[in-house]
């Protein structure tokens, strides 16, 4: 179990939303650049690197489109590059479309890193007292992609061991398909219904139910609750009062290294990167602790 | 086997895809494009001006920081000129041509709508309010730019509109 799996969820939404929030709402590089590489990292760290690995596989050729895809379409700038079809691409678009791509990876990053820690008890303790109904859904409808994906398998695995597929014929395979998909498709309406049911049968969603939950607020969520709101609240001033702006068009402009600006690049790295610090710092107590044995 | 078949197939198609994407477009180098000669068959008076930004109020503080130096302090990008121009070249035709003479960037959309012109763009303002408009001989033509054919001795003014009917009344 990671460190930032025990802290309190409260903690671990704040800090997971502070981070989304700031990234999604501007869009100066420096803050874009940080947030991908840290949201990265912090993948590789909770995941390990063969699964990240994996997903970069596919993130990386949809980067590559959409950084190449902005300057097709967007003739805005001043440093051109090259004429298409009369049309200039330019310097500025191509560096937008990288941007805009870096974000969108990020942003993709940090929602993974958020879906693994945050498990659906959490989510539950979080929101299930909010309104019971859509935290349901949210975490039934999360279990499901991944449970369905298995039931398709295992209904095609069975029809491939019937038979169904032993045929040259491509009518007579899709047509054995659009069966397993009916199995399927027949198996999660059913398992919905049959859920929400035993949901409700043992009291979820009732007034005056309590749960039992094991999460308790302990000194380092104090600490921890503290440093995530003064660095939100920080962030959130610097960039209300526009230092987060950054025109890219017709120019890029330059990065600014005011007061004002280094405190918000500071602040995002040490909000952003507190969840990877925590678990390097556990993980290097941790082997200082053993090696004393 | 049917598996490789149908993988030798997408692999054709994408190929087939990309290579129509590549030759369907042209492409030029920065000097080719801006080394175009002005040569023809009759002159026409040609003019580009942004003169609305400079004159209506709090339009030019409106604009982003960045592109505010690129607005020509007299509200002209091109004062007005005779240019020469070939018959059967429409409106359109002939601002590629002058603007590429003139190292002025010009951005077409769809084959025919001026998106920008040096760089100054459509919807500026508040309401995507802001754009280009063009007027022959003193009236704003009912057509598109890419289909008005000019002829000899004809009057063409490149204009930017900061609000609806800042520059005159309409015809149509």
């Amino acid at each position: 179990m990671s460190r930032l799996e025990r802290y309190h969820p409260i903690i671990v939404f704040l800090y997971f939303l502070m981070c989304i929030i700031t990234v999604m709402f501007t869009m100066h590089p420096v803050i874009i650049i940080l947030s991908f590489v840290i949201s990265i990292a912090l993948s590789f760290q909770l995941e390990g690197c063969r699964k990240v690995g994996k997903s970069l596989l596919y993130i990386i050729p949809i980067m590559i489109i959409i950084a190449l895809t902005n300057p097709l379409f967007v003739h805005d700038g001043g440093t051109e590059l090259f004429f298409m079809n009369g049309n200039a691409v330019t310097l500025e678009a191509l560096i937008y479309g990288v941007m805009i791509s870096l974000k969108l990876v990020s942003i993709i990053y940090w929602f993974r890193a958020y879906n693994y820690v945050m498990t659906s008890d959490k989510v539950i303790y979080l929101f299930g007292k909010v309104s019971p109904r859509l935290s349901l859904l949210l975490t039934m409808s999360l279990r499901f992609v991944p449970l369905y994906a298995r039931k398709l398998r295992e209904a095609d695995d069975a029809s491939r061991a019937l038979g169904a597929y032993a045929t040259r014929n491509i009518k007579d395979k899709l047509m054995a398909k659009l069966h397993v998909f009916a199995i399927v498709f027949s198996y999660s309406i059913e398992s919905a219904v049959t859920t929400s049911d035993s949901m409700s049968a043992r009291g979820y969603g009732m007034r005056r139910r309590t749960n039992y939950h094991n999460f308790k607020w302990s000194m380092s969520d104090t600490i921890m609750f503290l440093f995530v709101a003064l660095g939100g609240v920080m962030l959130a001033t610097i960039m209300i009062l526009g230092y987060s702006g950054f025109d890219y068009y017709p120019y890029v402009d330059d990065i600014n290294i005011g007061a004002a600006s280094i405190v918000m690049y500071v602040s995002y790295f040490c909000l952003a990167s507190i969840g990877m610090i925590m678990e390097i710092k556990e993980a290097v107590s941790w082997s200082i602790l053993r090696s004393k044995i | 086997m049917i598996k490789r078949k149908s993988k030798i197939i997408s692999f054709i198609a994408l190929v087939a895809l990309l290579s129509v994407l590549l030759f369907g477009c042209t492409f030029t180098s920065v000097d080719d494009h801006y080394s175009v000669q002005l040569e023809g068959d009759f002159e026409v008076s040609f003019l580009i001006s942004c003169e609305k930004v400079l004159t209506t109020e709090g339009a030019f503080e409106g604009l982003p920081d960045t592109l505010k130096p690129l607005i020509p302090k007299d509200g002209y990008f091109i004062p007005k000129v005779d240019v020469l121009c070939v018959e059967g070249d429409s409106v359109t035709d002939l601002l590629r041509k002058i603007c590429a003479n003139k190292n002025i960037s010009l951005t077409i959309t769809g084959g025919n709508y001026i998106a920008s012109i040096g760089g100054l763009s459509e919807k500026m303002y508040a309401n995507n309010l802001g754009g280009w408009m063009y007027k022959v001989n003193g009236v704003f033509p009912n057509k598109s730019a890419s289909m008005y054919t000019l002829v000899e001795g004809d009057i063409v003014e490149w204009l930017y509109t900061c609000e609806p009917g800042d520059l005159g009344e309409l015809e149509w």
